[in-house]
């Protein structure tokens, strides 16, 4: 099997503020393979966003701050590109302990190859040329970084309103991100630039090259933007939430030039969103997130028929069309400064028993049958996870009238008034 | 106040304007009792004024000389004995002439007690929620501590003690526990050598030329700052209040007007038309207070129209509206509580503008030479800084830290009180 | 565009003239001192007081019908016919012209050490949020806006002029006459330079910091990083540039009321023969013209710069929509 272009590999990302340590990203692996198209779903505040901006590390740090956790970038050519650039900071990979580091396990931290200053990781050599090897993007330098963000990893915004620079023109902004990574002179640069508005659909691009911001609607802003993030080829694009801030129809429309894009480029997607139908649309795997950890991932497909997280199939039954109960997840979000022991999702789930409190979020279990992991005791020895395979709603029922409150009604049963929906800005 | 309460935890300050404040007075149930003798107060207060004024102010003058046909003599009113010349306190030691200036603090002392004292004493609650803010900031807490010490000293101290006037027994000493040569000119109270003198606890912040005593100066520096810096301030408000908002609220032609004429006062600059406004009348302190507080309220008015602009956006505003409240009610009610957070900030922040002023303008000597403020001391000190450093050095150290306690603490409370900051 | 630039310029002419009526009015109400005073030394003499006032009203044209005076007190103004300077004997405008290049000679090189470094502080600031530097920038940008500039001025006199020698105390206008750009103009001008800029260095410092650190967070320049844009080009093209166009409303705005205000009194402590020198000695001698052609300096400063300002708004901000205003 070939490896995937981007692993994310136990990633905490951390912001000190007076408050505390809000711990966004606490320990998460995502992994999204060449072509492909990848979505992290969760609410608000799960950590999706900062998920997204700690890949190429475009959130600001400091407050931000990625402790432990790796983000390899499986390119070979800008593995060559920058081993050549930055002679110093290659570690090679020796045979004998090799293959258990490259593989799909999560290295803790003091097993990740070479020490701080290395982050361009070579695997195999064939001659003097390498053949694979990654970036270690936390550990990389901004003047590495600068190579890959924009030229290798794109990156597309919420809110197209405010992702623009208002005192340059369309078109002074998408040259730049041309000439940032590539030699092209003005003129060049101009027609590349013409060219993509006219590819993401800006009608009579050329007049319109000269236009500010201010003079573009939200949905042709948001052209503007993914023509900028394809200015040069990229082999990823990361888009956080692109159609939240556009409606309805509009949003149908930037999700139809995504995918026709991907099509004809072949770059995979990295698709971070709040919503469950444009998951259904464009996902081929699925990474569902909840307080800073993945709860479930799998293959889209399987995990929509048969979700094996009590919080996946909540948010699936909250889908509007899906029959059953309109449910609403008692609760709110754990405190990301200090979280609970054991399960996050615990102080909500109606299945939760007292190993439910206990230890550390439970590892990712395979799903037999399935090309899904998921993490939840129950899917562990000595569990019946059919248990949990039931409708959450009705879960929620049944808990409260048998218990009579004793249990769940210390943890789901008190705060039911506040809404699952509480929105806020994400992270 | 339960749903106050939460909102206020959760929220943060924003919340705390919506309270209404004459609603909580209201439920307090010693509303009568206490709105009496806010009242009664400032009734109290009016009549003595007007007594002062009547027996003062050029109308008394004008009707003495209308009564008797000459200026220069003593009349027997209704009675009453009249005398030209200010009212005096006198008991013992306590000697209080009162001026114009004296009856504008008073008044200006009086309104901060009613409107800000009262009710931060009657919301315990409230007023621990702003200390706990306030007190993150540490240089903010010790500017306050400064400005408490300076006001209590300046006010209260005056009352006692007289102003130093020439004493040429102990011309230019030097503060205590310092020495100077003897060589300087200066007399010398204690001789350490023949050549070397030193500063007594008799004057312990040295003296002048011509011998008065620095720490006297020193405080009525204070009183003047003070009052500059209050009176004038509370004029400004009230001014930008009521043109800011009726600006925002009336809208049209009024606040096209109103901010047009804004726009030009502000494109004088300040100090030069203070300057020219204090060349052109007599030059007292009593003017110079009039001049900041009638034509420094031109910032402060942009900051509140604006702000009310914002807040006539919002629903209750709408509401009240629309029940058919009258404009002066809305304004008053709805309008002004909601942006005090903005003007007890701007204000705050104008205050050690104004304070600079004064002692620029009294450094300059336009300002009435017969008042001893930190300025006119400086000035004085000015000349013979190589023999008496410390004329010009200590005035200027109170005037320093008395500004940058004013900065530090408008800075804290814009923090604490703007939600548009984090 | 240009409709706009035209009805920026009318107002700025609208505020002027608004200016001119209003200290005409100031003149006609308040006393004249002058006369007081010739009245007082025509007495003495042994001459006729009113005698003394006719001639005086006579001679500035004070008999005629208010209407008249105020017409003729507008058209002297705008056509630069701005008043006898009693004290110096020579026409008002000749005395300020005089007087220009002393006050130029510190403030000009204040106000460009002033922008720059303090432009470049705050926005060193404002990258490097909550660091220490941060921190101690901020702090030292408070003693700057609150240390009285003319006490400062005389600190400095006395430490490094009275105790240290190493700056004159007195200025030379020779010196500056005939050597202007010598070290020796320098040293007399050091002084006075450092005071002036001081307090602009703190209130630049702490706008640009304001300002930088709103567009440092914006979502613009996530865009930007996301780009690969980074060091110098994210530094300039995505944070500064933006940053200019509030930032141009402070230069003109509140700098320049704080760089006249303080120049006045910089020239009284360190004895630069400036305008602000100029205009203190016409107060002290009562030379009521001369305060008035010194007083509408600054003014006209102010309106034009008020105006180049919101020009300049316009070129940098193209969200500006020209309706407004
Ligand atoms: S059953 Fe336990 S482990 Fe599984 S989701 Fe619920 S709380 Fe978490």
């Amino acid at each position: 099997m070939s490896d995937p272009l981007i692993s994310v590999k136990n990633l905490h990302t951390q912001f000190h503020t007076d408050d505390g340590t809000v711990r966004a990203v606490d320990g998460i692996d995502v992994d999204v393979s060449r072509g492909e198209t990848v979505c992290i779903v969760g609410e608000s505040g799960s950590g999706k966003t900062v998920t997204s901006e700690s890949i190429t590390k475009i959130l600001q740090m400091p407050p931000g701050d990625i402790p432990i956790g790796e983000v390899q970038f499986r390119d070979v050519e800008s593995v060559r590109e920058l081993a050549d650039q930055f002679p110093k900071r290659v570690f090679d990979v020796h045979e004998d302990d090799a293959p258990g580091t490259a593989g799909t396990d999560v290295p803790p931290e003091e097993d990740r190859p070479g020490d701080e200053k290395h982050f361009v990781i070579v695997e195999e050599r064939s001659g003097d040329r390498i053949s694979r090897g990654y970036i270690d993007m936390v550990r990389a330098p901004d003047n590495a970084l600068r190579k890959i963000r924009g030229g290798d990893i794109a990156h597309i915004f919420q809110n197209p309103q405010s992702a623009l620079n208002p005192v340059y023109t369309v078109g002074w902004q998408i040259v730049e991100a041309v000439q940032l990574h590539s030699d092209d002179d003005d003129e060049a640069a101009r027609e590349r630039a013409i060219d993509l508005l006219d590819r993401v659909g800006i009608p009579d691009a050329a007049a319109r090259f000269d236009d500010y911001p201010h003079e573009f609607s939200g949905g042709m802003k948001q052209r503007v933007i993914i023509a900028m993030a394809l200015a040069s080829n990229p082999d990823v694009l990361i888009a956080d939430e692109p159609t939240t801030a556009l409606d309805v129809t509009i949003q149908a429309q930037i999700l139809d030039l995504l995918a026709e894009i991907q099509e004809d480029l072949g770059m995979a997607i990295l698709f971070i969103t709040h919503d469950l139908g444009v998951v259904a649309e464009i996902a081929d795997r699925v990474v569902v997130m909840y307080a800073g950890k993945v709860m479930e991932s799998g293959e889209v497909f399987d995990l929509f028929e048969s979700p094996a997280h009590p919080y996946t199939r909540a948010l699936l039954e909250c889908l509007p069309g899906r029959g059953g109960d309109m449910v609403s997840i008692g609760g709110s979000l754990p405190s990301v400064t200090n979280p609970p022991d054991g399960c996050r999702f615990a102080p909500r789930c109606p299945h939760a028993v007292d190993d439910c409190f206990t230890g550390d979020q439970p590892p990712m279990y395979s799903v037999e049958g399935a090309d899904q992991e998921v993490s939840c005791v129950f899917y562990g020895d000595g569990y019946d996870e059919s248990v949990v395979q039931t409708e959450f709603a009705a879960a929620q029922n049944r808990t409260a009238r048998t218990d009579g409150g004793r249990t769940t009604g210390r943890r789901a049963g008190t705060d039911t008034d506040e809404s699952v929906r509480s929105d806020g800005g994400d992270r | 106040m339960m749903a106050a309460d939460t909102d206020n935890t959760r929220r943060g300050s924003s919340r705390f304007e919506d309270i209404d404040w004459n609603e909580v007075e209201q439920r307090s149930g010693s509303r009568p009792l206490l709105t009496t003798i806010k009242l009664g107060s400032f009734a109290l207060f009016g009549l003595l004024a007007l007594y002062d004024a009547i027996r003062n102010g050029p109308f008394a003058e004008w009707l003495l000389e209308y009564i008797s046909g000459g200026p220069q003599a003593e009349y027997t009113v209704l009675g009453i004995e009249v005398a030209t010349g200010a009212p005096t306190f006198d008991f013992g030691s306590f000697v209080w002439d009162v001026t114009g200036v004296d009856w504008l603090f008073v008044a200006t002392l009086m309104v901060m007690f009613w409107y800000a004292v009262v009710p931060l004493a009657r919301n315990p609650r409230m007023t621990r929620y702003y200390w706990r803010q306030f007190r993150k900031n540490r240089a903010a807490v010790i500017s306050m501590v400064y400005l408490v010490v300076i006001f209590l000293v300046g006010t209260i101290v005056p009352l006692f003690i007289s102003v130093p006037t020439s004493n040429f027994q102990a011309q230019l000493l030097p503060p205590v526990f310092t020495t100077v040569s003897t060589a300087a000119g200066g007399d010398c109270l204690v001789q350490v050598t023949d050549s070397v003198c030193r500063g007594t606890m008799a004057h312990p912040l040295g003296t002048t030329r011509d011998g008065r005593d620095i720490l006297k100066l020193v405080i009525f520096g204070m009183r003047v700052s003070m009052q500059i810096g209050l009176i004038a301030t509370l004029m400004n408000i009230v001014i930008a209040t009521a043109i800011g908002a009726s600006a925002a609220y009336m809208g049209g032609w009024v606040d096209e007007l109103l901010m047009r004429y804004v726009d030009i006062q502000l494109t004088f600059p300040q100090f030069f038309l203070f300057l020219l406004l204090s060349y052109l009348f007599e030059p007292s302190l009593f003017l110079l207070i009039m001049i900041f507080g009638l034509f420094g309220w031109g910032g402060i008015s942009r900051i509140v129209r604006s702000e009310a602009l914002q807040r006539t956006e919002e629903e209750y505003f709408k509401a009240a509206q629309s029940a058919g409240a009258s404009p002066l009610y809305v304004v008053r009610r709805h309008v002004v509580p909601n942006v005090s957070n903005s003007i007890i900030t701007a204000a705050t922040l104008a205050i050690p503008g104004l304070i600079l002023a004064e002692a620029a303008f009294a450094f300059l000597g336009l300002s009435d030479p017969t008042i001893p403020s930190w300025g006119t001391t400086i000035s004085a000190g000015r000349n013979y800084l190589g023999t008496a450093w410390w004329v010009a050095t200590i005035p200027g150290l109170f005037l320093f830290f008395t500004i940058l306690a004013f900065n530090f603490i408008g800075d804290a409370l814009r923090d604490a009180l703007d939600p548009r900051q984090e | 565009m240009r409709w706009y630039v035209i009805r920026r310029v009318a107002w700025a002419a609208v505020v002027a003239f608004v200016i001119l009526t209003i200290t005409f009015l100031f003149l006609e109400i308040t006393p004249d001192q002058q006369v007081a005073q010739l009245q007082f030394q025509a007495a003495q003499s042994g001459g006729d007081p009113e005698a003394a006032l006719d001639a005086y009203e006579q001679r500035r044209g004070l008999n005629q019908p208010l209407w008249d005076r105020y017409t003729e007190y507008v058209t002297n103004y705008v056509q630069g016919n701005w008043g006898w300077s009693d004290t110096r004997s020579e026409p008002v405008l000749d005395a300020i012209v005089a007087s220009l290049p002393y006050s130029i000679m510190y403030s000009a090189p204040s106000i460009v050490i002033s922008t720059v470094v303090g432009m470049g502080i705050g926005l060193y600031s404002a990258l490097n949020q909550y660091t220490k530097t941060d921190y101690a920038a901020t702090f030292v940008a408070f003693f700057g806006i609150s240390i009285p500039n003319f006490w400062f001025g005389i600190m400095l006199l006395l430490i490094f002029g009275e105790t240290l020698g190493w700056f004159p105390i007195i200025f030379q206008t020779s010196i500056a006459d005939t050597q202007t750009f010598s070290l020796a103009n320098l040293r007399q001008l050091f002084l006075p330079i450092v005071v002036l800029s001081t307090g602009a260095i703190a209130g630049n410092m702490r706008y640009a910091r304001a300002e930088a650190l709103e567009y440092v967070r914006a979502e613009f320049v996530k865009t930007a990083r996301a780009k690969g844009a980074t060091g110098w080009r994210m530094l300039s093209r995505h944070i500064l540039r933006p940053t200019l166009v509030p930032l141009s409303t402070l230069l003109v705005g509140d700098l320049l009321g704080l760089l006249l205000a303080s120049s006045l009194l910089v020239e009284v402590v360190f004895g630069i023969p400036g305008v602000g020198r100029l205009s203190y000695d016409a107060i002290i001698n009562q030379d009521t013209d001369l305060v008035l052609g010194t007083v509408f300096i600054p003014v006209f400063i102010s309106v034009v710069g008020n105006l180049l300002q919101d020009i300049a708004y316009t070129v940098l901000d193209p969200r500006i929509s020209y309706g407004d205003r």
